[in-house]
């Protein structure tokens, strides 16, 4: 047997040995990762390492819906966009420090967005997901109509920044470990379970005493939160958000993220990582539309050749 | 004592009368069959009872309460389990996760896969398993729920002679050991009689005879209903 093949069987059995104690080491890890990369590249690196918070917690967001309890949402972009707007508005209005306006836009976002999830909860998922999509471009116009394309700003009073970057980094930084710590132990918990059985067969979960229904408008509820969290931390990295944050294709990235990456967390939370790296790196070097044609052909050929993701590759090496 | 009692049920689909003025009772720690031929209105009768159809006229009472309004997964936590005629497992999750997430605990659900022999790779997923072992777990499932009442829609079906015979012994065991008053519908007359303490003949909607299984065998009802139309 070759080398690699005995190291891959010895971490597989390594993982399954104590798959808890590796993940939470994991998520640390990946705090940690993060704190590297912006003490060792300073820059644009750390505008890419927010970015990578932002879009890990609203590619979880559309996992957690769609993963978990197998509804659709083409328009996981409207909790994202609400998220970024309460916190900005509440911030420009009441002029409370932005990391609380953070917390604020994430709780409006789970309110918004959850209600709005839960009244399509009849729908099929094709059509539930094509409802979700008319519902963020609803709010992509109306916020076109109440800001216009300037938007709005967030965490800038009077010209001068409440919080420095680095500010912002470790408390994204924070959120984002504490976010993945909780889905982490949401996902293995009892309740978990139940959310997967209620995607592997909602007939039968209703037959075995899970109220199928009220499941699905938690976490509806639970993923608004978190695409909203990952909206409001977006508007406060970038300082300011405009309605282009319900734009279609921001709600196809967090499904692309997913499929990429694979279903669980640490699939979606890779997948989120490669593709917003290769979103924000490559306009450096060649136009957009080649950025986002190459993005297109990164799913189109896992979704080909690798249905269950990245991970599930990597989950093939490990047998 | 009378443990479920199914008083004048009716429910359409559309112009198709799928149950007529249905009635009833099974007594507790009984095994009650229905039989019928295909769309005499028995699986229809099992959704009414767990809940997934609402009937359009009629009661059912369990255990004194009436549940006809009741959502699936509240009758189900009152004790009522159901498995399915195409197993509906959680083909997702593994195979004692198919039992856990009822709420039973780790060594009760080890037990009873033990009972359905599926205790070899409890860890493997459930879409890993064969056509006949589903089925065992879909009713492994449903026994981990600790219901009163076990209802079973066609558990033969779709097995070859050796699995009847492995399944015959289950449901005659989910009966006398683990004390389950247990509604089987099934096509497979002989080996459902051999276990059954009644049996309700259902055609067209109504149940037209019940009786304890070799009254039903040698009556002329179940031969008109079969072979001669009524």
């Amino acid at each position: 047997m070759s080398a690699f093949k005995k190291l891959t069987k010895a971490g597989s059995r390594l993982l399954n040995k104590n798959q808890d104690q590796y993940s939470i080491a994991g998520i640390l890890a990946i705090g940690l990762a993060f704190l590297v990369i912006y003490f060792l590249l300073p820059g644009y690196a750390t505008y890419i390492l927010m970015s990578m918070i932002a879009y890990i917690l609203f590619a979880v967001s559309w996992g957690l819906l769609y993963n978990f309890s197998g509804q659709l949402s083409l328009g996981q972009a409207m909790p994202f966009g609400i998220g970024g707007f309460i916190s900005a508005i509440v911030f420009v209005v009441f002029h409370l420090n932005p990391f609380l306006c953070t917390f604020v836009g994430a709780l409006g976002g789970a309110g918004v967005g959850g209600s709005i999830g839960a009244s399509t909860l009849k729908l099929k998922p094709a059509y539930q997901g094509i409802a979700l999509l008319v519902f963020s471009q609803i709010f992509y116009w109306l916020f076109l109509i109440w800001y216009g394309e300037e938007g709005i700003s967030f965490g800038i009073y009077h010209g001068v920044m409440i919080a420095s970057i680095s500010q912002i980094f470790y408390f994204g930084l924070i959120i984002l470990i504490i976010s993945l710590l909780l889905l982490y132990f949401f996902e293995t918990s009892k309740l978990g379970v139940k959310f997967k059985a209620i995607k592997g067969d909602p007939v039968a979960a209703e037959a075995i005493g899970i109220p199928v229904i009220k499941y699905k408008i938690i976490i509806f509820y639970i993923s608004s939160f978190f695409a909203a969290l990952g909206g409001a931390f977006y508007a406060l990295y970038t300082f300011h958000v405009d309605f282009s944050t319900f734009l279609v294709s921001n709600s196809f990235l967090s499904i692309a993220m997913s499929i990429v990456g694979g279903p669980s967390l640490f699939g979606t939370l890779f997948g989120a990582v490669l593709l917003d790296f290769l979103i924000q790196t490559l306009p450096v070097y060649t136009s957009l539309a080649i950025t986002y044609l190459f993005y297109g052909i990164i799913t189109i050929l896992v979704l080909r050749f690798a249905p269950g993701g990245i991970e599930s590759l990597i989950k093939r090496l490990l047998k | 004592m009378v443990i479920l009692q199914v008083n004048g049920i009716s429910k359409r689909f559309g112009g198709v009368v799928a149950l007529s003025n249905v009635g009833t009772e099974v007594r507790e720690n009984s095994v009650f069959g229905l039989i019928g031929p295909n769309g005499a209105g028995k699986t229809t009768l099992l959704n009414v009872i767990n809940g997934f159809l609402k009937p359009d006229k009629g009661d059912v009472i369990f255990k004194g309460v009436k549940i006809t309004s009741k959502r699936p997964s509240k009758i189900a936590k009152m004790g009522i389990g159901r498995s399915f005629q195409i197993p509906r497992i959680f083909p997702n999750l593994s195979i004692i996760e198919n039992l856990t997430v009822t709420g039973a605990d780790e060594n009760n659900a080890k037990d009873i896969l033990a009972f359905f022999n599926l205790d070899k790779n409890v860890n493997e997923i459930g879409k890993s398993l064969s056509y006949g072992q589903r089925k065992s777990l879909d009713i492994a499932r449903a026994l981990s729920l600790n219901p009163s009442i076990m209802l079973l829609d066609e558990p033969f079906a779709g097995l070859d002679f050796s699995f009847i015979k492995k399944m015959l012994t289950y449901i005659e065991n989910l009966n006398k050991e683990y004390k389950k008053t247990l509604i089987i519908v099934e096509h497979h007359l002989e080996e459902l009689m051999s276990i059954t303490d009644n049996i309700g003949l259902m055609n067209f909607g109504q149940i037209v005879a019940v009786g304890r299984p070799e009254e039903i065998k040698k009556s002329e009802i179940i031969k008109n209903v079969y072979f001669g139309g009524i």
